[in-house]
């Protein structure tokens, strides 16, 4: 009975592999009885050797005059900046790394999920795609920006951050705790949320209609990954900035 | 029973997953995202923002030198003009001068070349009309000969 359901939906799945749903199925790594989800780390890692590359070829041959790729990774290192910039002044810079490296790394990964037809390549269990769906990616970079506001605070007020807890009115002090829980989880599950379901979307539609008609949806997934990378990394410099600024 | 015993027991040593499955992947994503932040900060934001700082450095250098450049030509450029200016009317006033006294001399010239001529007009008729004269007094001594010759000779015949 079991092999018989087994060699069914291996039919079914030769039959539409390119278009079939696996939601929650994990490629399993296990070292000293810890999992780790394979194909997020794969991906990452992929997304961040790319990343590397293109950042050597930007600026392994600088010159005053940029050409080539240096003059396309200075428009990618202006534009974080910008980010950075608009939610945080002239002070920018020691927060430049966390926030730029936030939007490259999230834009990296919902590209690579978006873009990449990762359904060529059969996993034994579970299939590539975004590290962004999968839960852990967002939860660490969520609680990374979590970490990196604190420290911005702690680390230009000193114990001093604490008073704006109590600010405006001692009264906003509960509502003030639940902001430091609220904004990890918002973050977080806001950047799961969309790029999940617009997987799942794609997914869906690609299982009903397999030609033309998900076009518009990938489409729109490859603009809606843009604009999460933008939120998550406006957001983090956001926090960052309120951490930070003087009252 | 057994078989529901079974299922629930694979399902709790062999992991399926699910969407919100935390394991070890949220502290390696982690570190990688803090190993990435380092190693783009010291190959990406740094050097590139030092170019960019750079490059803006050279501009603003030399937009500075362009304009002391172009201030130092203007000047020059005034002051030559003035110059210019000035000599030209200093050249001006030199024609006119050159000029009247020219016209002056010239004028001179020709009161002196038309006096000259007059006086010659006048001697050269007042000689012709002594000649004039002259002649005819001789003419009329010769006609005053002749006739009487002729006189002569017809007295004769």
């Amino acid at each position: 009975m079991n092999i018989l359901q087994s060699t069914n939906t291996i039919n079914l799945n030769s039959l539409i592999f390119l278009s079939d749903i696996e939601v929650g199925k994990h490629l399993y790594w296990e070292v000293n009885d810890i999992t780790f989800h394979g194909q997020v780390i794969l991906v990452s890692s992929l997304v961040i050797l790319l990343t590397l590359l293109f950042s050597f070829l930007g600026t392994s041959n600088k010159n005053i005059v940029p050409n080539g790729w240096q003059n396309f990774m200075e428009s990618v290192v202006e534009f974080v900046k910008e980010i950075a910039e608009n939610q945080l002044g002239k002070e920018y810079r020691p927060w430049l790394p966390f926030i730029g490296t936030l939007f490259l790394f999230v834009f990296g990964c919902n590209w690579a999920g978006a873009i990449i037809p990762w359904k060529l390549i059969k996993l034994s269990e579970g299939e590539f795609g975004a590290p962004t769906n999968d839960i852990n990616t967002t939860v660490a970079l969520a609680l990374l920006t979590s970490f990196m506001y604190f420290y911005a605070g702690l680390s230009t007020k000193g114990f001093g951050y604490f008073k704006r807890y109590i600010e405006p009115t001692p009264l906003l002090l509960p509502i003030n705790i639940l902001e430091d829980f609220t904004k990890p989880l918002s973050l977080s599950f806001r950047l799961f949320g969309n790029i999940l379901a617009d997987e799942l979307t794609v997914s869906v539609l690609a299982l009903l209609v397999p030609l033309i008609v998900p076009l518009p949806v990938m489409l729109l997934g490859v603009f809606a990954s843009s604009v999460q990378a933008l939120i998550f990394s406006t957001l983090a410099g956001a926090y960052i900035a309120e951490a930070v600024e003087g009252h | 029973m057994f078989d529901n015993y079974n299922s629930i027991l694979i399902i709790g040593t062999e992991k399926t997953g699910g969407l919100f499955d935390f394991d070890g992947t949220l502290p390696v994503i982690a570190l990688q995202f803090i190993i990435f932040m380092f190693l783009l900060n010291f190959i990406l934001y740094t050097p590139l923002l030092d170019t960019i700082d750079e490059r803006n450095i050279y501009i603003s250098k030399s937009l500075s030198e362009a304009t002391r450049i172009l201030t130092k030509s203007n000047e020059l450029n005034l002051k030559y003009e003035k110059k210019t200016s000035k000599a030209r009317k200093a050249v001006a006033l030199d024609l006119l001068t050159y000029q009247q006294l020219y016209k002056n001399i010239l004028e001179e010239k020709m009161k002196s070349s038309e006096d000259f001529i007059d006086k010659f007009l006048t001697e050269t008729t007042k000689n012709f009309e002594e000649n004039k004269e002259n002649i005819l007094k001789s003419f009329d001594t010769e006609i005053d000969s002749l006739s009487n010759e002729i006189m002569k000779k017809m007295i004769k015949s």
